[in-house]
């Protein structure tokens, strides 16, 4: 008897802990969508910036839950959702800042729709796959930039800007005749994709801007790294080591040391994407310039990138809101504002209005010039080597490799050992 | 009972799945699960960089084993001392071994970077100019086994002090008694007694070098380019970066193999040389 009203209080504790545990999933199921959203913290875009920006999204749709997920480094982003991918933690919008073209390819995104495309300047950005677009085309960076010391270009009587290849190579040997460091690159451990910098402009300028079909003949295996453009781009970034003009720090900064050392006047320039423009104080002791880094054959090129935005998993739960927030996100005005304030990232906003969406922002008249910059006529816009999609993307994993081989160069490893490092990796990933 | 089911799972599962997998081509992001057979040994047999690994950890552990193991001795003879201030060092040198190695990797990283301790250091006496000692391919290998050994060596001199403590005070008497120097001492009495302690520690550190990973990643990230990759780093890329988890999973295999070959190698060459009181 004693066992049976044992049994029968335990069946009663039970029965009530089924009943507290499943109401919350039964109320949150009609009413709140609970949605992970990776996200990427750098010092221009910090936790606060994307929590706001989260928050000012969600305003309007009180239904959303955000789970904000960051990877632990973001140039390993790609890497990390694969690990998450793995567990089945893949989430459910991610930003777009990694190569997504072999997400594409696994399946693991969801195409947008042409309705959600129409708040965009440039719709297609970065390309399309098979006619859809799978990272919303949100910002645009320019890529291809070189940041300059003016007070130290007139110290070595430097009076213009270098327009030409020679003449950046002309200016960098008048810099260095009066002991000063001509250029400041590098990344080290984590950050080897702020090394790779300025191999993926000179790629991007002088091999696949000029070469249509080279990364479609990586794909098809009918091409590799030895190529004449390729050589010459790899020669033009290990010239400048060579010959004494880059820091000797280079492989012993991360990220933002490297930023520092060139906010510090430790270097004359410094090739970077607009974003860098965030980070300059508009009280900063010297002032900086920016040019485009020139082609070595003389043609108006400009490396760009569109996109940026949010991406969807082809795999969530909510595929409709999941596509709702993205497109919400990417195109709040406020946010727009705040990321070009905080990392110079130009809005492809439509209802975007400079002047009338800044007000009440100090913006650094850098971010001015980059634009001015963007908007030229003559300008080729030639994506962003390794970031390609579709038909051009570069074959999936090659990414850490180019990446890993820019610290070989700054290393002082020759052009023929890294076209032999990349072709050995092209050839076991084919 | 339960012993051997959380054995088989935590332990034997995971071994036997990375068995099967090295004879598949395996993507997470694709689902793709293909039997390609020894085909992932044969490509090993020709990828450099595995070999470049290799050759990376042998070293570390090589230069692991002698410094810790040497160092170790010393602390051990140093502080094998029955005064207060020996017994509170006793506590701390073991310190270091409780630190979790990505912590022990992010201190190193301060103090090794080109504006770190170290080179403000040796600026301020004027020995050097600076050494970018994580940047340098020349000195990133170096200054990994630094912090390597420095976490080692604790463990390795509790090991040796605890070996030391225990030699019967009977025979160090009769050493004393027959008029033994130090050396005499140290090589015809402590020497092959602490045999035992360095079976234990040479263990310890081959099982730890070859599975070197999260101070390698703190410090250089393997690079610059290569030079420091580890093969655990090795395989971690080839797995997540390049979506091959199968051919990582025949080079952890490798490296379960040659461990275990070593360790064993070890522990009978070592074992041998142990003598009991």
């Amino acid at each position: 008897m004693f066992l049976i009203n044992k049994l029968n209080k335990i069946k009663y504790l039970i029965s009530i802990l089924v009943f507290i545990s499943i109401f919350p999933f039964a109320t949150n199921a009609k009413d709140q969508i609970e949605l992970d959203f990776m996200v990427f913290e750098t010092p221009n875009l910090p936790a606060e910036f994307w929590d706001d920006a989260i928050a000012r999204t969600v305003a309007e749709f009180p239904e959303y839950k955000i789970n904000k997920i960051v990877p632990p480094n973001v140039g390993t982003m790609g890497d990390y959702l694969k690990q998450l991918q793995a567990t089945d933690q893949f989430p459910d919008v991610m930003m777009s800042n990694f190569a997504v073209a072999e997400f594409i390819e696994a399946g693991l995104l969801l195409p947008y729709e042409d309705s959600d495309l129409v708040r965009f300047v440039d719709p297609v950005g970065l390309g399309l796959t098979n006619g859809k677009q799978y990272a919303l085309p949100q910002l645009t960076v320019v890529e291809s930039l070189m940041f300059y010391n003016k007070d130290m270009f007139s110290k070595a009587g430097i009076s213009g800007e270098p327009e030409t290849w020679e003449q950046l190579e002309d200016a960098a040997a008048k810099l260095k005749s009066n002991n000063l460091t001509p250029f400041i690159v590098g990344g080290a451990a984590g950050d080897s994709w702020a090394a790779a910098w300025p191999l993926m402009d000179l790629v991007a300028l002088n091999v696949t801007g000029k070469d249509k079909d080279f990364l479609k003949n990586l794909k098809n295996g009918s091409g590799d790294f030895s190529n004449p453009l390729m050589e010459d781009s790899i020669n033009a970034y290990s010239d400048l080591v060579s010959k004494g003009w880059t820091n000797s720090t280079a492989l012993s900064l991360n990220y933002s040391e490297l930023q520092q050392t060139f906010l510090n006047g430790d270097g004359a320039m410094y090739p970077m994407g607009g974003f860098f423009a965030g980070a300059v104080p508009l009280d900063h002791p010297f002032e900086i310039g920016v040019f485009a880094i020139p082609a070595l054959d003389g043609n108006s090129r400009l490396v760009t990138y569109t996109s940026g935005g949010p991406a969807v998993s082809a795999n969530t739960e909510y595929p409709e809101e999941a596509r709702k927030f993205a497109v919400e996100f990417a195109t709040n005005v406020a946010t727009n504002a705040d990321d070009l304030f905080r990392d110079a990232h130009i809005p492809n906003n439509k209802n975007f209005d400079l002047e009338r969406d800044m007000k009440g922002y100090d913006i650094h008249p850098l971010i001015f010039e980059i634009i001015e910059i963007l908007q030229t006529p003559n300008y080729q816009h030639v994506p962003f080597f390794t970031f390609e999609v579709g038909d051009d993307a570069l074959v999936s994993g090659m990414q850490a490799e180019v990446f890993a081989n820019s610290q070989e160069i700054l290393s002082g490893k020759s052009t023929s050992e890294i076209i032999e490092n990349l072709n050995n990796k092209l050839a076991e990933l084919q | 009972m339960p012993g051997l089911i959380l054995f088989g799972l935590l332990i034997m599962l995971p071994i036997l799945l990375t068995i099967v997998y090295s004879f598949f081509k395996i993507s997470f992001l694709t689902n793709q699960f293909d039997y390609v057979g020894f085909k992932n040994f044969l490509k090993l047999l020709h990828k450099k960089d595995f070999y470049n690994s290799l050759q990376i950890v042998l070293t570390l552990t090589i230069i692991a084993v002698i410094f810790s193991n040497l160092i170790g001795i010393i602390f051990a003879k140093l502080f094998n001392k029955n005064n207060k201030i020996f017994i509170v060092l006793r506590v701390l040198i073991f310190t270091p071994f409780i630190l979790s190695p990505i912590v022990v990797g992010y201190t190193f990283s301060s103090i090794l970077t080109d504006k770190g301790i170290l080179n403000q250091f040796l600026n301020f006496f004027s020995i050097t100019h600076d050494i970018s000692w994580l940047g340098d391919s020349k000195y990133a290998l170096i200054s990994i086994s630094i912090a390597l050994c420095w976490q080692l060596v604790a463990f390795c001199t509790v090991i040796y002090l605890a070996c030391l403590k225990n030699i019967p005070s009977e025979l160090e008497d009769a050493v004393n008694i027959d008029g033994a120097n130090n050396i005499q001492k140290f090589r015809y009495l402590d020497w092959p007694l602490l045999a035992p302690a360095l079976t234990i520690n040479t263990v310890v550190i081959l099982i730890s070098s070859f599975k070197l990973y999260d101070r390698v990643l703190a410090l250089t990230g393997g690079g610059p380019g290569r030079s420091t990759e580890t093969i655990s780093m090795l395989i971690i890329r080839t797995a997540f970066n390049e979506n091959r988890v199968g051919f990582a999973s025949s080079m952890s295999l490798i490296l379960l193999i040659l461990s275990g070959i070593t360790t064993f190698v070890a522990l009978i060459y070592l074992g041998k040389r142990e003598v009991t009181i």
